[in-house]
């Protein structure tokens, strides 16, 4: 018989054969090796690759697992006895969350060489859980696309057609994740980029609870949106991962003091009587008729199994993309003012004095859609458009927040579609910034209320998966994984088609 | 609201430090337009009494003791710039000719 490759296996099938010590983690990450060996130099998931490291990590997590101790008798025992979740398990992360001496650019030229002095607090998380980093996954430039045609170094193509966009802005993680690359991820998400990109890609992604994770050394985009979250083949694998990382963190003052969960006791419960509200603005105009389809199929399964499901509307929610292209911009171009050539990053050659160094150095650091992004956001704060721009934009987002909690007062979860289409093609919107920013209608408003959601994979057209997005409120993760669980069981979506050979 | 101009654009940059080629201005001019165009449909909407969100938790602000912990090292300060000499970041000249 010929022997099931690793990489195929979900992080959960893989760590219980690691626990039951029949396959070892040298033996998982050098079969990921192999894979990225295979497919990477089409995918183009990897800005860095960590193989060397990786294997030497996994070595010493196996003398861990297989250390052996001599007991009375003469016999000899393992000196572990209870191996933890995720020991040993590969995963890949988006590289703009700093990594002690293995270089993170942000997606940028003004970061390319760029090697962090210090780990972010979500890597020493993953670290301390004998997991293993496989590499910093591609995005686009500073998390600002939805594609990752916006990468300094180019663009990742999705498995399921390799013409196509992952989504983005973390489409290295969701599409590595997706071909076997990776078993388990990370992404951040600032009005979309991991809910878009796994969608696109047909995996699972979570946007967690503003505050859940801390986001010490995460390279910040818009201060009040960004944050870190899974990206993983399952919803049992999401849960694994969210037990990981979520939790409080002194560095980083908005992380929230909250006792910590085990999400994967949310896998146990089932979802009778739930009560799901359908987003009308969601489900309207600018959604295809085929994404529109799948969520009222995926209606009727949350039905079958007990839901009742009914449609709700939230009148604000037509706002929330003007809304977010003040708000993430205005807060992008004041953290972006610390790329100036001196501390770290690019310094532009032959400058004569500080304000050309300044100058020189970004223009020639910072892609069109940052440069887009800064310029829109000066403009939003400046003198005279302040109020009209920034301010209002805030008080509309007091807005989308109150129409949210007066939903859940009478829900418990609401659903949508994760986008509007499935993976549009590589070049197709690269010139056209609002269409591009049109691709995350449906999951802004989300990150502009500071709550959860989930995307998981719902159907496919040509081909190509379509996502559910799943909303719950404030720090109720557990909810997203008890509704998400029960769908996918139900629904029964194969990834199969991805782990072919290009 | 009223459309930005090359010169707006240009006042802009130059407020964000950034240098925008003369080729590229109209093409930056239009996409700027085209977006707040769009943004600018919040004003759409009745605000009054409203107030601006400024937290999404509602999380009040963080305290912690002032106590002196260990701290990075000069020498790992150092390590990321283009350009240093001793230990000093370099930098040009900063008066203007």
């Amino acid at each position: 018989m010929v022997k099931e490759r690793l990489y195929k296996l979900s992080a959960k099938e893989l760590s219980d054969l690691i626990s039951k010590r029949e396959i070892s983690s040298y033996e998982t990450v050098k079969d990921i090796a192999e894979r990225i060996e295979e497919v990477e130099t089409i995918v183009k998931s990897y800005i860095t690759t960590n193989i060397y490291k990786a294997i030497a990590a996994a070595r010493k997590i196996d003398k861990f697992i297989y250390g052996k101790k001599r007991i009375r008798g003469g016999k000899f025992i393992y000196k572990t006895k209870k191996i933890e979740p995720l020991t040993g398990i590969p995963i890949a992360v988006k590289d703009n969350i700093t990594t002690k001496g293995i270089h993170t650019t942000c997606g940028s030229n003004i970061l390319g060489n760029y090697k962090p002095i210090y780990d972010a607090t979500v890597i020493n998380k993953i670290k301390e859980s004998n997991m293993i980093l496989t590499g910093k996954t591609n995005m686009d430039e500073f998390a600002m696309g939805s594609s990752t045609e916006n990468s300094s170094f180019w663009t990742t193509h999705n498995p399921w057609n390799l013409s196509n966009v992952p989504g983005g802005s973390s489409g290295g993680s969701a599409a590595a994740v997706a071909v076997g690359e990776t078993p388990l991820a990370l992404g951040t998400d600032t009005g979309g980029s991991i809910r878009q990109p796994a969608a696109l890609c047909g995996v699972v992604g979570l946007k967690p609870t503003y505050g859940l994770v801390s986001r010490f050394g995460l390279i910040a985009f818009a201060s009040s949106l960004d944050q870190i979250g899974p990206i993983t083949r399952n919803v049992q694998d999401c849960a694994l991962l969210l037990n990981i990382i979520a939790g409080h963190d002194s560095l980083d003052s908005t992380s929230v003091f909250k006792d910590k969960e085990d999400y994967t006791k949310y896998l146990k419960e089932d979802i009778s009587g739930l009560k799901i509200g359908i987003i009308k603005e969601l489900m309207g105009e600018g959604i295809s008729n085929y994404v529109k389809g799948a969520v009222y199929k995926a209606i009727d399964i949350f039905s079958s199994l007990g839901a009742s499901c009914e449609e709700i509307s939230l009148p604000s929610l037509k706002f929330a993309l003007s809304a977010y292209y003040i708000i993430a911009p205005a807060e992008a171009s004041s953290n972006l003012a610390r790329y100036d050539g001196i501390r770290y990053g690019l310094r532009a050659k032959k400058v004569k004095s500080f304000r050309s160094m300044y100058r020189k150095t970004r223009s020639q650091g910072f892609g069109n859609e940052v440069k887009r992004r800064i310029m829109l956001g000066t403009y939003a704060l400046s003198r005279g458009y302040y109020e009209a721009y920034y301010l209002q934009a805030q008080k509309v987002r007091t807005l989308i927040i109150n129409d949210f909690k007066k939903v859940f007062k009478k829900f418990d979860v609401l659903v949508s579609p994760t986008t509007p289409s499935v993976a549009f093609k590589i070049g197709e919107k690269f010139e056209d910034p609002l269409t591009m920013y049109l691709s995350d209608i449906c999951t802004i408003p989300i990150n502009l209320a500071g709550i959860p959601a989930i995307s998981i994979p719902c159907g496919l057209k040509n081909n190509l998966p379509i996502g559910l997005q799943i909303i719950a409120p404030h720090f109720e993760e557990g909810l997203l994984i008890k509704t998400a669980y029960n769908f996918e069981k139900k629904f029964n979506f194969k990834l199969k088609p991805l782990f072919k050979k290009f | 609201m009223e459309e930005i101009s090359k010169k707006d654009v240009k006042h802009v940059a130059k407020l964000a430090e950034l240098d925008i080629r003369e080729d590229e201005l109209d093409k930056f001019v239009d996409q700027l337009n085209i977006v707040l165009k769009h943004a600018g449909r919040i004003n759409e909407i009745d605000t009054t009494d409203v107030e601006p969100t400024s937290h999404v938790t509602n999380m009040v602000n963080i305290f912690r003791d002032d106590i002196v912990k260990k701290c990075i090292s000069k020498k790992d300060a150092l390590l990321n710039s283009p350009k240093t000499i001793e230990d000093l970041f370099e930098v040009p000249l900063i008066t203007e000719e």
